[in-house]
């Protein structure tokens, strides 16, 4: 062989020999964890059996009746602490989440649930309470505007000022109507203070730090103790508002959400999905939208991603925040200018550009345009998310492509598909590009050698396909000097198991496979609910999939669905 | 000789720290009002990730006659108080991808659960595992010790990342990491700065009480209402409620005038890497001196996957990638060590920093034990069979200083944290962690 590949030369002496795990390359679903985190009290979780590759759905059963699990109690999220607070002081910009405590994560979402607050933590909260409050009472309009009382209305004094400021701000603060005996508190921290804005900001300070504002606290507000443990609790009006709030707006609910709550309403199920589709229209929605998608596609990383300046001139700081901007502006169209379907997500040939995007992708700024626009991208060489600079550039290396980690992030997060680690000793440094020698070409040491290829045939299977695109996501024909290879192999899901050619063809392939259309209903279910789904939810997941069928698959349909399931209504109580 | 030391003289000593400006030790200052009170001993964790370049890394020489290797020549002004471990592994056991739970071995000799807590859809770290199993050593020594200082203990670190077990190395317990201070301009605040005057001091105190003491009460409230699970969550926020009153407590401000830190920058920005170490060191060494706290640590980046491209020498690529370069790749692992060299620089700076602090006839140095440490030994076989280790400073006597100790094969870093928690004092304990084996401290390192 002409080829001067140390690297992968080493890969396999020295790595694959070693990949004793192949065994679990069976592309599996995969299978949630025995849910001891997710669950709290450990109902064993096997929502996807391992080894069942016969029907995606298969591992998932429902007895009929209703169930849900027993959920740990959740702290806020940095976003979700953020948006709360920017809504709750009508801040006009955004909340800085650099010393706040940082997030855990459930499978791809942040998602606060197994460590408790620490020292520092508790500190920090404090700090940004301060800071916030402070700021929020800093000259006498904020203030005023703040505490949106009529001093002019008789009788009115500090006093019922403040008393109708913690009614009002407590409320859409611990998403519930604040106690008596809890306002009591609150009053007395604005009567000690001796002063309007001194009062206030105290108030503010301290709903920031309540852990009924940092936590999502679904406790039983008129028993003083819990219920037995075991019991199957439906969720209040405005335990039900809050979920809806921070699972499609990541922040507090709105008036129109505490009113439904106070009215007792949001338990029928036809006003949640009224609701859900009232809140999917808001602007708010764009968060979570954008977060869904980030996090799913795992494009977190996009923000530090650096390429090789030699190879990649253009690729800049600028230039990564608009393939960002781009994503989050093409999903946020579809979900809520267009049809919402996940075809269209997987599969649509237009985008939304600004900035150096244009030049990236080949097309030509419309005339007259500026800023971010709708643009038609050549149906040959893209479609949707998949095919958009920020998931081929986050998933590739600074200086070559990486079909290993497009392939791995397709079947983890888009196929749902149960991968092992790589043996702990493996040299999994990327091969650096041999003069002469495609990617593919660098690669197919994968194949050669037997214990590699177990694992690699379905990973480099899917990810040699979007070879078309080079680690900064531009197109390209040729690489080497020679004309790019786009083929492809899906082993990994039955439905669709074969040869392709090229990440258009994959694309189509996926949007129509029902592994996937499952595979995102269950992220989203991950996604709204803050955990792993368990055997408890066979019922809700079932009804789910079923949902996301009966629409052709329309992203607002599942997420109505999800609202609507059991799982999201109700709560087991857990071990006293 | 008068114990109290001058303000200049210190000045003088911290001006090996361009960011450092003058505080007087509390334990200085107490001593020269006649309080009659001993040096304590001072624990520092030092990480640094990715493990290093073995043969660039191993003194030659005898125990007690030895020559520092290229990668910890910048050492060399304190030779004389280092004592370089080499040959001792880190028990690989346990899930996890190696460098997810190198941090929670390497302090804690603690494996991760295997409950699936995580169940990374990328299998960045392992594609399922959990927390750590039991706390680490510093946590086990200020359990012991129970020290009567503001803070129990410190944590510091750059750019550390998220909540999971790859980004921490510090616990209390099995599931309860403690983060780090990332921004050391954040942790000045917290720890150094308050209100000019005395009244507007007690205002700050009383007022951030008022607030603490309400979520205090609603928190006790809740606590009832919830699950036992819950409940644990609930009691551990309402504990570091309590912590943080009893300073708030204090009747007056700390007696030492706080260090004055270089201008605020992005600590979050890659570039600024040296600057926000040098804070960071700054705090410590202030912190220490003071009295503050005893046991502090700091963590560089996290274990898993460095993606630091360490610009400032002149790199292009980040550091956790050329770290898998085969052994034949020379030109790459050149760079790695120029990295592996600036970490043994800025340890040198923080040595540096504590020798500047007098503290009787020697300096801080004297009375504190400096443990730096990796998750892994090598990066390209993820090996722990040989994972480096440096111990600097002589925690009041208690070490046997300026040696290189060459551990038989086979010998566990267990043994070195039960060495740790008998030269801070800590003399029960003899296991650490649920890897550990045998029993005792790490021969020949003890006086």
């Amino acid at each position: 062989m002409s080829l001067a590949l140390h690297r992968p030369a080493a890969l396999a002496a020295v790595a694959c020999l070693l990949a004793g795990g192949a065994a679990a390359c069976t592309g599996h679903i995969q299978a949630p964890p025995g849910a001891a985190a997710a669950s709290g009290s450990g109902g064993g979780a096997t929502g996807g059996a391992a080894g069942t590759t016969a029907s995606f759905s298969s591992g998932v059963t429902c007895n009929g009746t209703t169930d849900a699990p027993v959920v740990p109690l959740r702290r806020l999220t940095q976003q979700e602490y953020a948006n709360a607070v920017r809504d709750l002081l009508a801040m006009t910009t955004p909340v800085s989440t650099a010393d706040i405590p940082a997030d855990e994560n459930v499978g791809p979402f942040a998602s606060n649930s197994v460590t408790a607050l620490t020292d520092l933590g508790t500190q920090q909260y404090l700090d940004s309470a301060e800071t916030l409050s402070t700021a929020a009472v800093a000259t006498p309009a904020a203030l005023t505007a703040l505490v949106g009382c009529d001093r002019t209305v008789a009788g009115a004094t500090d006093a019922t000022c403040a008393s109708q400021f913690i009614d009002r701000f407590g409320a859409r603060a611990f998403r519930r109507p604040v106690a008596d005996d809890e306002k009591a508190r609150y009053v007395t921290l604005f009567t000690n203070a001796g002063n309007l804005s001194d009062g206030i900001r105290l108030v503010v300070e301290a709903f920031l730090q309540s852990p009924s504002f940092l936590y999502h606290v679904e406790d039983d507000p008129n028993s003083a103790t819990p219920q037995a443990a075991g019991a199957l609790v439906p969720l209040d009006s405005y335990q039900l508002a809050a979920r809806l709030s921070f699972f499609l707006w990541t922040s507090v609910p709105d008036d129109a959400l505490m009113t439904a709550a106070a009215a007792g309403t949001l338990t029928e199920a036809a006003a949640l999905t009224a609701q859900v589709t009232r809140m999917l229209a808001d602007p708010r929605a764009h968060d979570a939208i954008a977060t869904f998608h980030t996090q799913w596609l795992d494009l977190g990383k996009l923000p530090s991603t650096t390429k090789d300046p030699a190879l990649f001139p253009q690729f800049s700081p600028a230039l990564r925040d608009a393939m960002q901007a781009e994503t989050v502006a093409f999903v946020n169209d579809v979900m809520t200018n267009g049809d919402g379907r996940l075809e269209t997500l997987l599969t649509a040939p237009y985008s939304i550009l600004d900035g150096g995007l244009f030049d990236l992708y080949g097309v030509a700024r419309p005339a007259g345009t500026t800023g971010p626009v709708r643009v038609q991208l050549d149906p040959t060489q893209r479609a949707g998310v998949l095919t958009q600079a920020s998931f081929l550039a986050s998933h590739a290396h600074e200086n070559e492509t990486s079909p290993v980690a497009r392939g791995v992030a397709i079947l983890r997060n888009v196929l749902c598909v149960a991968l092992p680690d790589p043996p702990a000793n493996v040299n999994n440094a990327p091969p650096d590009p041999a003069p002469g020698a495609t990617t593919r070409q660098i690669f197919k040491l994968h194949e050669s050698v037997a214990s590699c290829a177990a694992c690699h045939t379905m990973i480099d299977g899917i990810g040699l396909g979007f070879e078309a695109y080079d680690a900064d996501g531009v197109f390209r024909a040729t690489e080497a000097g020679q004309p790019v290879d786009t083929s492809g192999n899906v082993v990994a899901a039955p439905e669709i198991a074969g040869p392709f050619n090229g990440a258009v063809q994959l694309a189509q392939k996926l949007a129509g496979a029902e592994q996937v259309q499952q595979c995102v209903a269950r992220q989203w279910f991950r996604f709204a609910l803050g955990r792993l789904e368990g055997a408890s939810d066979g019922c809700s997941l079932q009804g789910m999939f079923t949902a996301f069928d009966a629409s052709k698959h329309d992203v607002r349909q599942l997420l109505a669905a999800i609202a609507t399931s059991d799982a999201f209504r109700y709560r087991k109580v857990g071990a006293p | 000789m008068s114990r109290l030391i001058s303000r200049r003289g210190l000045l003088k000593g911290l001006a090996v720290s361009a960011a450092a400006a003058p505080f007087v030790p509390l334990l200085e200052s107490r001593r020269a009002r006649g309080q009659a009170v001993g040096f304590p001993k001072r624990l520092i964790l030092f990480y640094t990730p990715h493990g290093t370049i073995w043969n660039q890394w191993l003194p030659t020489g005898t125990e007690t006659n030895y020559t520092l290797s290229p990668i910890l020549a910048p050492l060399a002004k304190h030779q004389s108080q280092l004592t370089v471990i080499g040959g001792l592994g880190i028990p690989d056991k346990g899930v996890g991808a190696p460098h997810t739970k190198g941090p929670s071995l390497l302090w804690g000799g603690s494996t991760l659960a295997d409950d699936g807590t995580f169940n990374r859809s990328d299998c960045s770290g392992g594609c399922t595992y959990g927390w750590n199993t039991s706390a680490s050593i510093d946590q086990l020594i200020v359990n012991a010790l129970a020290p009567p200082t503001t803070y129990k203990s410190l944590q510091f670190g750059t750019r550390c990342g998220g909540n999971n077990p790859a980004s921490r190395m510090i616990y209390t317990a099995a599931q309860a990491p403690l983060a780090p201070e990332t921004d050391p301009w954040a942790a000045f605040g917290r720890l150094f700065s308050a209100p000019a005057t005395p009244s507007a001091l007690a205002k700050q105190q009383s007022e951030r009480r008022s607030t603490l003491d309400v979520a205090l009460a609603e928190l006790t409230a809740l606590r009832t209402r919830v699950s036992a699970a819950d409940r644990a969550k609930l009691d551990a926020h309402a504990d570091s409620i309590r912590a943080i009153e009893a300073r708030l407590q204090a009747t007056q401000p700390a007696m030492c005038v706080s260090p004055t830190l270089a201008t605020k920058v992005d600590a979050n920005a890659e570039t600024n890497t040296p600057a926000v170490m040098d804070g960071h060191f700054d705090l410590m060494t202030a912190a220490l001196a003071c009295d503050l706290t005893r046991v502090v640590s700091y963590q560089h980046v996290i274990g898993d996957n460095d993606g630091t491209t360490y610009s400032w020498l002149g790199h292009t690529t980040a550091h956790h990638g050329m770290t898998h370069a085969p052994d034949s790749d020379t030109a790459t692992w050149a760079m790695v060590e120029q990295i592996y060299t600036w970490y043994a620089t800025k340890l040198a700076g923080l040595l540096d920093r504590l020798a500047a602090v007098p503290e009787g006839a020697g300096t801080m140095l004297d009375n504190t034990l400096v443990v730096w440490g990796s998750e892994l030994g090598k990066g390209n076989t993820h090996s722990f069979a040989q994972v480096p280790f440096v111990v600097a400073g002589g925690a009041g006597g208690a070490v046997r200083q300026g040696r290189f100790l060459q551990v038989a094969a086979g010998t566990t870093h267990n043994r070195l944290l039960v060495a740790m928690a008998q030269a801070m004092g800590a003399t029960a304990i003899q296991t650490v962690g649920n890897t550990d084996t045998g029993a005792g401290p790490l021969a020949g390192l003890l006086t």
